[in-house]
């Protein structure tokens, strides 16, 4: 049977059960690896892949949305039929605005939180309802 | 009742300090109130938070002396976070515990009714008899390891020391935390995997190795103070993830509590 594991590296295929971030981790480092040994062609398809993706990077940004939001921006995006980060862009301008300009603020949505890197949560709760109360 | 961690591997250069500083700062920072103590002669757990050493530990454990657990403390500048620090005259508390009887008991006997959610204890890299009573003291053990060798090595010498210790200890070993992880090297990779075919779970997320824990311990800062978006804090980015860091670290930690 052809071993698949690039040379001088051992696969972690048979692990114990290990911590999910441990496992992402090895799996990130095999697959550079397995990369490392394609022929020059792909080798440099993935490369010009990665690049591209690295130049969209400042423009990107992970947000963790609530399910109920999340759905509704992609069926939105669908009807509209345009992007949904665009929509989002589109949707942001006017309350990043106002929130610069102080004529709305977070006050009364601020949690303490649980993460050392953050001062406070939203309630994201809150607003919702209220939200759909107002209109 | 509190919870005690020590952290602790028999290698010195594993980062156990930044491990426990940064830990300790973190939970403080999320509402528990810790105690951090330095175990270690070299006291460098003053140094990372930019604070004298003293003979704090020598004070408090000393047969002669005996300080109370409140006149030995010292508030560590940062909210909920207090200190028992340590500098070279604990080198003269080892020597002068060695006559004393039960006194692998000493360290938990003092902390008996220290009014904290949790306690970390900074050990020294060596087997001595501190290292023996934050083991009896302790009901985890974490143990940091660089992905080398010879560290890797001192993971099976502190797991080997608890379990000598197992008769008067309940002490559970929680975590192997490997540190300096640097994801571009073979070496890293094959250390980590061994770690996870021996160890499976016990391994925790990796903390990158990062140049901004030795900047923020120059300005005697925590890493969430001083730079809250290194890499030794929030991990590498994993598509749309983040993986390892002190960061998933604290949340697998706060588990245990």
């Amino acid at each position: 049977m052809k071993n698949d594991t690039p040379k001088g590296m051992t696969s972690f295929n048979d692990l114990p059960g290990v911590d999910p971030a441990v496992e992402s981790l090895l799996g990130q480092v095999q697959r550079r690896q397995v990369e490392a040994h394609l022929p020059k062609i792909e080798r440099s398809r993935k490369k010009k892949e990665r690049e591209r993706a690295e130049k969209r990077k400042p423009n990107r940004i992970n947000l963790d949305l609530p399910q109920d939001l999340k759905r509704r921006l992609e069926l939105l995006a669908k009807k509209e039929g345009v992007p949904i980060s665009q929509l989002v862009a589109f949707l942001l301008y006017e309350p990043i605005f106002q929130l610069e300009k102080r004529t709305i603020s977070l006050w009364g949505y601020k949690t303490a939180s649980g993460c050392p890197k953050f001062e406070c949560n939203l309630d994201l709760k809150r607003r919702a309802e209220e939200v759909s109360r107002k209109s | 009742m509190h919870t005690t961690i020590t952290i602790l591997n028999q290698k010195g250069g594993v980062g156990k300090t930044t491990t426990a500083v940064t830990l300790a700062s973190g939970l403080a920072r999320i509402g528990y109130q810790v105690l951090l103590i330095d175990l270690d002669t070299q006291g460098n757990v003053a140094d990372s938070l930019g604070l004298p050493h003293s003979d704090d530990l020598r004070r408090l454990l000393s047969p002669d002396l005996r300080c109370p657990l409140d006149q030995v403390i010292t508030p560590s500048g940062f909210d909920r976070l207090d200190l028992i620090r340590s500098d070279k005259s604990t080198t003269a508390l080892k020597q002068t515990l060695a006559g004393v009887t039960l006194r692998e008991y000493i360290l938990a006997d003092v902390l008996a009714s220290a009014a904290y959610d949790v306690i970390l204890l900074d050990c020294a890299p060596s087997a001595d008899l501190l290292h023996f009573a934050a083991l009896v003291a302790a009901d985890y053990l974490l143990i940091p390891t660089r992905l080398d060798k010879l560290a890797v090595n001192g993971v099976r010498d502190a797991l080997q020391t608890l379990t000598a210790l197992k008769r008067i200890s309940r002490c559970q070993v929680a975590g192997i935390l490997p540190t300096f992880y640097e994801r571009v090297t073979l070496e890293s990779h094959e250390q980590l995997i061994h770690l996870a075919q021996t160890f499976g779970r016990l391994v925790l997320p990796p903390i990158p190795q990062d140049t901004q824990c030795r900047v923020a311990t120059r300005f005697g800062k925590t890493l969430w103070d001083y730079s809250p978006n290194a890499k030794a804090l929030i991990g590498y980015e994993h598509g749309n993830r983040r993986v390892g860091g002190y960061l998933q670290v604290l949340e697998r930690v706060k588990e245990w509590l």
